[in-house]
């Protein structure tokens, strides 16, 4: 691979990155080529002995992971991440997209099922009130005082089975960040700052 | 030699390598890369990391073959850190050694 091929193709994989960190990188792999070309090594060998230029890329991506773990995550760096983390490996990514989409499938389901007795609740008021007026296009019920009350219970307890799943929500996110964080601590092999790991 | 073991002792390398003096980033690459197999292009990466926490800073300096060179130095947190390595480094090696070689003992019996 000749200089500009080398650093053309660690470029292109650098993509993820903003382009100042990604101009800082190539800066340095330019100097290390002048230098070493300086010192009367061939441009081939040079690029030889740096390495795959991809993996280098996946070592900077896997910089930028760890980084932004030890930062707040936001739903968008959520999601920088798990794309980041699947340039890692195919693996990386079952083991992580899956809780993700059980997790989202439960919550679906959970808020589902609130919004049904709410709505239900609703619906079940609504046609006690509106009884006398709508009676000729509603079943006759035998109780109405039974039916109001029930939609009152239904639709009270839905709106707190509602209040509930966005508390369950909120656990839930805070689980899967630190999950995705535990993640990217084994991926990268580092278990704290500054130890031999 | 095992990947791990050079994963973690990489950092230890570069800070002890800029503990002794600055370094611009290719003499810090060969005479790692010297000491220890490894892809030369790697170790940037890990340069990129520990600046960004806090280890060492950067600057420029004129050099007579060519453009200005980029050099690495130690700030007292890479010092701090440097000496804590070596530390846990050489405790860790003395305590292998021990092991290898009680083991060889009783081998002989």
């Amino acid at each position: 691979m000749t200089k500009s091929e080398f650093l053309k193709k660690l470029a292109s994989n650098l993509k993820g990155l903003s382009e100042a960190e990604r101009n800082d990188i190539l800066y340095d792999y330019e100097e290390h080529f002048t230098i070493g070309m300086e010192k009367g090594r061939a441009e081939e060998q040079i690029a030889d002995d740096l390495g795959d230029p991809r993996t280098i890329a996946k070592l900077f991506a896997a910089n930028q992971i760890v980084e932004r773990a030890g930062e707040k995550m936001s739903p968008a760096g959520i999601g920088r991440a798990i794309f980041a983390t699947a340039g890692l490996g195919f693996f990386n990514l079952v083991v992580v997209l899956l809780p993700l989409v059980l997790i989202i499938g439960v919550l679906i389901g959970l808020f589902s099922a609130s919004v049904s007795m709410i709505t239900g609740g609703i619906g079940g008021i609504f046609t006690v009130i509106f009884y006398p007026v709508l009676g000729f296009f509603i079943e006759p019920v035998s109780n109405l005082f039974f039916l109001f009350f029930m939609s009152l219970g239904t639709g009270s307890l839905g709106i707190l089975f509602f209040i509930a799943n966005c508390f369950i929500m909120i656990f839930c996110y805070n689980l899967f960040v630190r999950y995705l964080k535990w993640n990217i601590e084994v991926i990268s092999g580092k278990k704290g700052k500054g130890g031999l790991a | 030699m095992n990947i791990q073991f050079k994963k973690g002792v990489l950092e230890l390398c570069v800070l002890s390598s800029l503990f002794k003096k600055d370094c611009y980033g290719y003499e810090l690459v060969s005479t790692i890369s010297r000491n220890i197999t490894i892809s030369e292009g790697t170790i940037y990466p890990l340069l990129k990391r520990l600046k960004d926490e806090g280890f060492f800073t950067t600057y420029l300096q004129e050099s007579p073959e060519g453009p200005p060179r980029k050099y690495y130095r130690l700030t007292d947190l890479g010092r701090e850190t440097k000496e804590n390595l070596e530390a846990e480094w050489r405790k860790f090696v003395e305590g292998v050694n021990s092991i290898i070689d009680e083991g060889g003992i009783d081998d002989q019996k």
